[in-house]
């Protein structure tokens, strides 16, 4: 070989490990001082008080239903109404949270929490979403492991990459999932059980758009394959629901998520245009109900889907 | 396929790895691989339009030859028209058939009724500005005899195709690219290293400046009826950072990659924003291009012979063209013409090949001259720019005329413009880095003249944490590729 070229290689192989040892490093040091506005690739996130919520998680067993999905799913199944009508519930939605999360939260708790059955909210955007979002929330506020590592090979995606490295730093070197997290922020205030109810309630402006959607996520759709099955296995019983929605939202090609859970035999309750609720008056935006809304929404499963179940 | 994407970290070690371990001992491989390689990262893209750079290829190929063999001088005339006019013809369809014809609908709506022509759904073929403009130097340099054709098709097709230059330039010029496909390339050490060290810091303009700056230059001309003068002020610098670091970051990894498999190519950017006139500027913006309108058209008409009237028209002509070489719409003309009238004083004053020089060469600061002259270079810029960024004619006066108005005063303000507080450290470190550097080829080459290697690797490393911390995570196409 030749001589100068032998150098050159030489030179990438002593480099290489510098540059990625003084990379992490530098994560590290960023994380520690740097201010937030600085911090476009480094997230860690506690908007949807997943820490808070995974450490009950870790307390709980034997429950009646376990709620999973996105916000829609901390926010529109309140705890405190299933109680009252004899269910054990547990939420472990999250924010923006798609399958490739599902999957992974599902792993972890649903031995524990044993529930009789589970409500997986859906809506399209859980099958478009590149779910880099939810996967910082998840690897900044639970343990990371295998799993974790995993969504940074299935993103290849800087800010999942950065957040992972500082998360197993702090996770490992400091108390960070230890730490309390406020339960209440701004009008958001963490409920037992997982659920997140807005405080001051709210309305919305009603709204008529069409959210492009098309189901081309082959992540997802084999992450929520993979779920399925993964509950079934568990001889746990799954039910699909989309929650309510303004009424005039709509999404291109929404059928083609609907034709992909009839192939696969899935128990699925489409409420997004439930014609009980106002959009004005029961939402605080177009896709989240505000208290008022959910009693109405928890009410209304209470009474025909769950009342046959148990 | 995209510099900045996962598919191009792949697939230039492998390309690296057969040029040098596979393909090193046969020229003609080494070549072959490169045609193979760079049809492989154009077709990542599309493959249908393969066929337009074989096609073209083909014909340059042919009419070099053909060039050779006769002597006839209306002969050769026709055969260079011939090359012209598939090569613009191209050009024309792709580019700006739906231009023209809009443009004459809007004069006589009449005809849009009569005549039946109808504007046409077609994909602008990546690159094919700067391949075009490549391959036609080749044969006007063979038509004035001053490069021998080739018969070596493969080396031509390699000059033609080659990928790191193909979709954005620089658009090298025959007589200095083609020589190198016809000797056998060596690995030469210091070149490569250099190459890297261009690539990275390519990486960094494009993926830390420039994207960054584009989310809020973006936002800012999207939404301009609703912002004050000094919002879309900053806007338009933030959309000056953007073209430069995107185009020039562009060019810096073309130039690092081709450095990798031993080729030179030109420079394309040198340092065009410490300029300290238009004249000046125009010398260090796209080299590559400007020096091709001034040996392909601006000398044929005459260049700088001639009386003044002539020198003017010919300066208009210039930047003209090259307003439209950038796009088929009348504010990338206008663009061009600003430009022209920037220039004039210059011209009619003589002054403008009074900045040769380096800016500061002998000092670390600028002296108050200077330093005038590249704040009042750098605004005029600025303002070209709106132009060049807007959807329309109408909305660069908008927005001049926003600016021009007494909201020019009030602080600038949209919600989200505070995440803004990064970038601008990011952008003051750049120009820091470059005006170290503005005596180099790219900013950071002389950091090898650290002498500690420890120091050294950590600068990189530095630069590879800051790309890493404030690169966009989906990958963003450079604006110069709609050229």
């Amino acid at each position: 070989m030749n001589k100068e070229l032998t150098k050159f290689i030489k030179l990438i192989i002593t480099t290489i490990p510098f540059i990625i040892v003084s990379y992490l490093l530098l994560i590290i040091l960023w994380g520690v001082i740097s201010p937030s506005f600085m911090n476009d690739n480094l997230a860690v996130p506690s908007y949807g008080f997943l820490k808070t919520r995974l450490k009950e998680a870790k307390t709980t067993s034997n429950v009646n239903i376990v709620f999973l999905g996105s916000s829609r799913a901390y926010r529109h199944y309140d705890t405190r109404i299933f109680e009252v009508n004899g269910y054990k519930t547990f939420n472990l939605g999250s924010s923006a949270q798609t399958f490739l999360q599902t999957e992974i939260l599902s792993k972890r708790n649903l031995k524990r929490l044993n529930p009789d059955f589970i409500i997986l909210d859906i809506y399209p955007e859980m099958f478009s979403s590149d779910g880099v979002e939810s996967s910082i929330d998840l690897i900044a506020n639970d343990n990371n492991d295998w799993d974790t590592f995993n969504l940074n090979l299935k993103h290849l995606n800087a800010k999942v990459f950065n957040s992972y490295i500082y998360s197993l730093f702090q996770q490992n070197f400091t108390a960070s999932l230890h730490k309390k997290e406020p339960l209440q922020r701004g009008s958001s205030k963490y409920v037992k059980g997982g659920y997140v109810e807005r405080k001051s309630g709210g309305t919305s402006e009603p709204s008529n758009d069409t959210i492009l959607f098309d189901l081309k996520n082959n992540n997802q759709i084999e992450a929520f394959l993979r779920t399925v099955n993964y509950i079934r296995n568990q001889g746990i019983e799954l039910i699909l629901v989309q929650s309510p929605r303004h009424s005039q939202l709509e999404y291109t090609q929404e059928s083609k998520m609907d034709s992909l859970i009839k192939k696969n035999d899935l128990e699925y309750i489409n409420l997004s245009d439930f014609n009980s609720l106002n959009d004005t008056i029961d939402f605080t935006d177009p896709l989240h109900l505000n208290q008022k809304g959910v009693k109405i929404f928890n009410s209304y499963l209470i009474r025909t889907v769950l009342k046959d179940k148990i | 396929m995209l510099f900045n994407s996962i598919e191009f970290a792949l697939f230039l070690p492998i390309v690296f790895l057969l040029y040098w371990f596979i393909a090193h001992k046969n020229l003609s491989v080494q070549n072959f691989l490169i045609v193979l390689a760079s049809y492989v990262f154009y077709g990542w893209w599309d493959w249908r339009f393969l066929s337009l750079i074989i096609f073209s290829t083909l014909i340059d190929y042919s009419i070099g030859l053909a060039l050779k063999q006769t002597s006839s001088e209306v002969k050769r005339k026709v055969l260079l028209w011939t090359s012209i006019s598939i090569n613009l013809g191209f050009l024309g369809i792709f580019k700006y058939y739906n231009f023209f014809l809009d443009s004459l609908y809007n004069l006589m709506p009449g005809l849009q009724t009569t005549n039946g022509f109808n504007t046409l759904d077609i994909i602008l073929p990546v690159g094919i500005s700067f391949y075009t403009f490549q391959t036609l130097s080749y044969t006007i340099d063979v038509y004035r005899k001053q490069l021998e054709p080739t018969k070596d098709f493969i080396a031509f097709s390699a000059f033609v195709s080659f990928f790191p230059q193909l979709v954005a330039g620089p658009i090298e010029r025959a007589t200095n690219l083609l020589p190198q496909f016809y000797k056998k390339r060596n690995f030469n050490y210091n070149l490569a290293v250099n190459g890297l060290k261009q690539i990275l810091w390519g990486l960094f303009k494009k993926v830390v400046i420039a994207d960054n700056c584009a989310v809020f230059a973006n936002y800012i001309f999207e939404n301009s009826s609703d912002l004050s003068g000094s919002t879309l002020l900053l806007g338009s610098l933030f959309f000056t950072f953007q073209i430069y670091g995107d185009f020039s970051g562009y060019s810096d990894i073309a130039i690092g990659t081709s450095r990798l498999f031993g080729f030179r190519l030109m420079q394309n950017f040198a340092f065009p924003y410490f300029s300290r006139d238009i004249a000046e500027f125009w010398r260090r913006w796209h080299i590559s291009l400007s020096t091709w309108f001034r040996d392909y058209l601006y000398i044929p008409l005459g260049g700088s012979q001639g009386g003044m009237a002539m020198k003017i028209r010919n300066t208009f002509i210039i930047f003209l063209v090259s307003g439209f070489w950038h796009g088929a719409n009348w504010n990338f003309i206008i663009w061009g013409g600003l430009n022209a009238l920037y220039f004039l004083p210059l011209l009619v004053l003589k002054k403008n090949r009074q900045n040769l020089d380096i800016i500061a060469s002998n000092s670390y600061i600028p002296s108050l001259k200077d330093f005038f002259g590249m704040v009042s270079t750098f605004t005029l810029t600025v303002f070209a720019w709106i132009f060049f960024r807007a959807e329309n004619v109408n909305h660069a006066l908008n927005i001049l005329s926003k600016i021009f108005s007494r909201s020019l005063l009030s602080v600038p303000y949209y919600n989200g413009l505070s995440k803004a507080i990064g970038l601008v450290i990011l952008i003051f470190l750049f120009l820091v880095i470059e005006w170290m550097g503005r005596k180099n080829q790219f900013a950071i080459e002389n950091v090898s003249l650290i002498k500690k290697r420890p120091m050294r690797l950590t600068f990189y490393a530095f630069i590879v944490f800051l790309i890493g911390m404030f690169m966009h995570t989906s990958e963003m196409e450079f604006i110069y590729f709609q050229f």
